[in-house]
């Protein structure tokens, strides 16, 4: 087939008729054109929902914060119990006394106790889980303070004085994770 | 017949500006301007009323909305390439449904009706969806081989190769009074 005839054909093809659309699209066109034109809810919403989002960032930073402030203030007020109590412990009077048996025995529980609560400090838990250590580890020392209380070993200004003054007592259910 | 690119079919700086702004009269007045050479481009590739109706909405749709994207010196080669795309497109869409697209090379099993001559037409709609698009792009709207193996993303010889085996067999049905050889199955998107 020759360039000729080539050059012929495309002649032809042009030569046929320009067609009609069978209706009119314009209606059509434009309403979809002005929807597609239109900012998207997404759009519209985007800034407000980004403000909102970063609020939200903030709100979450300021109340986790506050949360760790306020679990460290909980745990430094245990300790700050603990160490009262044991200074109250270092002033019993005679080491050397002699005790009843069976206050022998549960001084020596409550002390292993107050040993295995430290080691378990030692592991630097959560804090959620320090708080509650140090709450069980107050109690322990509490108890044995009532001990030597009991036994007349602490001199006579501490005794029968009620030591537990924390508002908060030690919350048994919350102990229940422990093999105390 | 499509309109000539000599002949500026073309809008002016006014009318453009006015379809930057939205101004519903002007994509009246574009839409009147364009709509008949726009259909025959996608009715001559689809081959299907409902398809080329469906591409030519698209195609104002898309050029209005995209109009700021518009940068060239010609709209009408713009918003036409716009609708040979959709077009193409389809095309592939139909290709991947599986409708069979006939290689021009296994033109068999098609018979003509009842051995009349047929007019350009109607040969012409008889070739392969993909082949007949080569040849209008070609022959008609002036587009070049490598402009049709970019639209295609295909090769050079593929543009090449096709248009050869088209003409090829559109002088064939055309000369002969009796269609004694194998010819494509019409592929009508519909």
């Amino acid at each position: 087939m020759s360039s000729n005839d080539h050059s012929q054909l495309s002649k032809q093809l042009k030569t046929l008729p320009e067609l009609a659309p069978g209706r009119d699209l314009l209606p059509d066109i434009i309403a979809e054109t002005e929807r597609r034109r239109a900012p998207s809810p997404f759009r519209r919403w985007l800034p407000m929902g980004l403000a909102a989002a970063a609020l939200l960032s903030l709100g979450v930073i300021l109340m986790l914060s506050t949360t760790v402030d306020q679990q460290r203030q909980e745990i430094d007020s245990w300790i700050a119990y603990s160490q009262e109590l044991e200074t109250q412990l270092r002033q019993v009077e005679k080491p050397s006394a002699i005790v009843r048996g069976h206050q022998a025995l549960a001084i020596g529980e409550l002390e292993d106790r107050v040993a295995w609560v430290d080691s378990a400090l030692a592991a630097r838990p959560a804090p959620e889980q320090q708080i509650m250590l140090w709450q069980v580890r107050a109690g322990l020392l509490n108890d044995l303070v009532n001990v030597h209380a009991a036994n007349e070993l602490l001199p006579r200004e501490l005794k029968r004085r009620p030591v537990m003054t924390m508002n908060q007592p030690v919350p048994r259910a919350r102990l229940a994770g422990y093999e105390l | 017949m499509p309109p000539d690119p000599d002949q500026k079919l073309d809008i002016d700086e006014k009318l453009l500006a006015r379809l930057k702004s939205a101004d519903h009269e002007a994509y009246a007045e574009v839409y009147r301007r364009f709509n008949r050479p726009l259909y025959t481009v996608a009715f001559r590739i689809c081959q299907s009323e409902q398809e080329a109706l469906d591409v030519l909405q698209e195609t104002f749709v898309q050029a209005f909305v995209r109009i700021e994207q518009f940068r060239g010196d010609s709209f009408w080669g713009w918003i036409r390439r716009i609708t040979v795309n959709q077009c193409l497109s389809r095309l592939r869409q139909i290709k991947r449904k599986s409708l069979t697209l006939v290689d021009p090379d296994d033109w068999a099993g098609h018979t003509s009706d009842g051995g009349a001559q047929i007019d350009l037409n109607e040969a012409f709609a008889r070739l392969p969806a993909e082949t007949r698009a080569v040849v209008w792009l070609y022959d008609v709207e002036g587009y070049s081989h490598q402009e049709i193996a970019d639209a295609f993303g295909k090769s050079l010889s593929f543009s090449k190769t096709q248009l050869s085996r088209a003409h090829q067999k559109l002088r064939d049905w055309l000369d002969k009074p009796e269609d004694d050889g194998p010819c494509p199955q019409m592929i009508t998107a519909s």
